[in-house]
C-alpha cells in the first residue's frame, strides 16, 4: 500500500480510537481536491459547500467500516453516491447541463468564494478562465474522471473503484475528455 | 471484438494530463475552498463521534471492573459480619434463630421470660 494511503488508513483508524485530530487532518489533506471536484461537478458553491459537509459527517459516521481499500476511493465513492443523491433530491429542475450552457454565466464567476480576494482572481490569466470553462462543458461521465484525476490525483484503478465501473472504462472517459479539451482549446485559439 | 491496445495512445496523455491539471488545480484553487463555518461543523461532529467512540472503547471495562469491585467488597463485608465475635449484637445476626435468641435474652433482661420461669419450676421436680 502506497505511503499517502497507509497514513489515510492510519489516520481513520486513529479516529475510530477516539482522536479526533485525526479527521481534522484528514479533511484538510482532501479539502481542495474534494471541493475542487465538488464545484466542478455541481457548478455551485452553495451546493458544493452543502456536499462537502455532507460527504464528511458521512465519512465520520461510517469511518468503523472502512475496510482498509484506499481512502480516496472509498471518500469518492461516498462523494459520488451523494452528488446522485443529491441531484434527485434537492434539484430535480436543474439539469447538468446547465453547468454547460455556455451562455450562462462563466464558471469561475459563479463558483468565486465570497471572501476571495479580488486580486488572486484578477492573477487568473485568460487561459485558466477557459481551460476552466472547457471543463464545464465536458459531459459529466467525462468531466468527473477528469476532475477525480486532475483535481483528486486518483488513480485510474480508484476512479474505477469509486464509480463502480471498469478500470477500462474510467480510461475511456479520461481519454475522451482530454480529446474533447483539447479540440476545444485548440478551437477557441483558432478564432 | 473488443480493442485491447485502444488505451496505448491514451496513457500517453501524461504531459497534457498534468498541464491541464495543473491549470485547472490552480484555477480552482483561486477560487477557494469551502467556508470556515463548514470546516468548523465538520470538526465539531468529528469530536463528538470521537468522545462517544472513546466512551464506548473505555467504559465498559471501567464498569466491569467497577462491579467486580464492588461484588468482593459486598462479598468480605458479609463473610466478616457473619463471623465477626461480636456478631450477636443486635441487628448484626441475620439468621431467625439468632433473632428468636435475642428475644428470649430481652425477654430475661426484663424479667418477662415467663415460660422459661415456669418451664423451670415444673422440670425441677422432675429431675430431683
Amino acid at each position: 500500500m502506497p505511503e499517502a494511503e497507509r497514513q489515510d488508513a492510519e489516520l481513520l483508524e486513529a479516529f475510530n480510537r477516539g482522536d479526533a485530530n485525526a479527521l481534522d487532518i484528514l479533511v484538510a489533506r482532501y479539502r481542495q481536491s474534494l471541493f475542487s471536484w465538488l464545484m466542478g461537478m455541481t457548478g455551485n458553491r452553495a451546493d458544493a459547500e452543502d456536499l462537502f459537509q455532507e460527504i464528511w459527517l458521512r465519512v465520520i459516521k461510517n469511518a468503523d467500516r472502512f475496510n482498509n481499500v484506499s481512502f480516496k476511493a472509498w471518500m469518492w465513492k461516498i462523494a459520488k453516491n451523494l452528488l446522485i443523491d443529491f441531484r434527485r433530491k434537492r434539484r430535480p429542475d436543474v439539469s447538468l447541463d446547465a453547468v454547460a450552457d455556455e451562455d450562462a454565466v462563466p464558471l469561475v464567476d459563479r463558483l468565486v468564494a465570497p471572501d476571495v480576494d479580488p486580486a488572486s482572481q484578477i492573477e487568473m490569466d485568460d487561459m485558466t478562465r477557459r481551460v476552466m470553462q472547457a471543463v464545464a462543458t465536458l459531459p459529466e461521465m467525462q468531466r468527473e474522471v477528469f476532475l477525480m484525476r486532475t483535481q483528486g490525483a486518483l488513480s485510474f484503478s480508484e476512479i474505477a473503484a469509486a464509480l463502480g465501473v471498469p478500470l477500462n472504462t474510467a480510461l475511456g472517459r479520461m481519454h475522451d475528455a482530454m480529446n474533447k479539451l483539447k479540440k476545444l482549446l485548440a478551437k477557441e485559439q483558432s478564432l | 471484438m473488443k480493442p485491447t491496445d485502444l488505451f496505448v495512445d491514451g496513457l500517453d496523455f501524461g504531459t497534457d494530463e498534468s498541464e491541464l491539471g495543473l491549470i485547472v488545480r490552480r484555477g480552482f484553487e483561486a477560487l477557494g475552498g469551502p467556508s470556515q463555518c463548514v470546516t468548523e461543523a465538520i470538526s465539531a461532529e468529528a469530536r463528538r463521534a470521537a468522545g462517544r467512540s472513546r466512551f464506548r472503547r473505555f467504559w465498559p471495562s471501567r464498569l466491569i471492573a467497577a462491579a467486580a469491585a464492588a461484588a468482593v467488597i459486598a462479598a468480605g463485608t458479609i463473610y466478616f459480619n457473619q463471623s465477626a465475635p461480636g456478631n450477636d449484637q443486635p441487628g448484626s445476626g441475620l439468621s431467625a434463630e439468632s433473632t428468636q435468641d435475642l428475644a428470649v435474652l430481652l425477654l430475661e433482661i426484663q424479667g418477662l421470660n415467663e415460660e422459661e420461669f415456669f418451664m423451670t419450676e415444673a422440670a425441677e421436680p422432675l429431675w430431683l
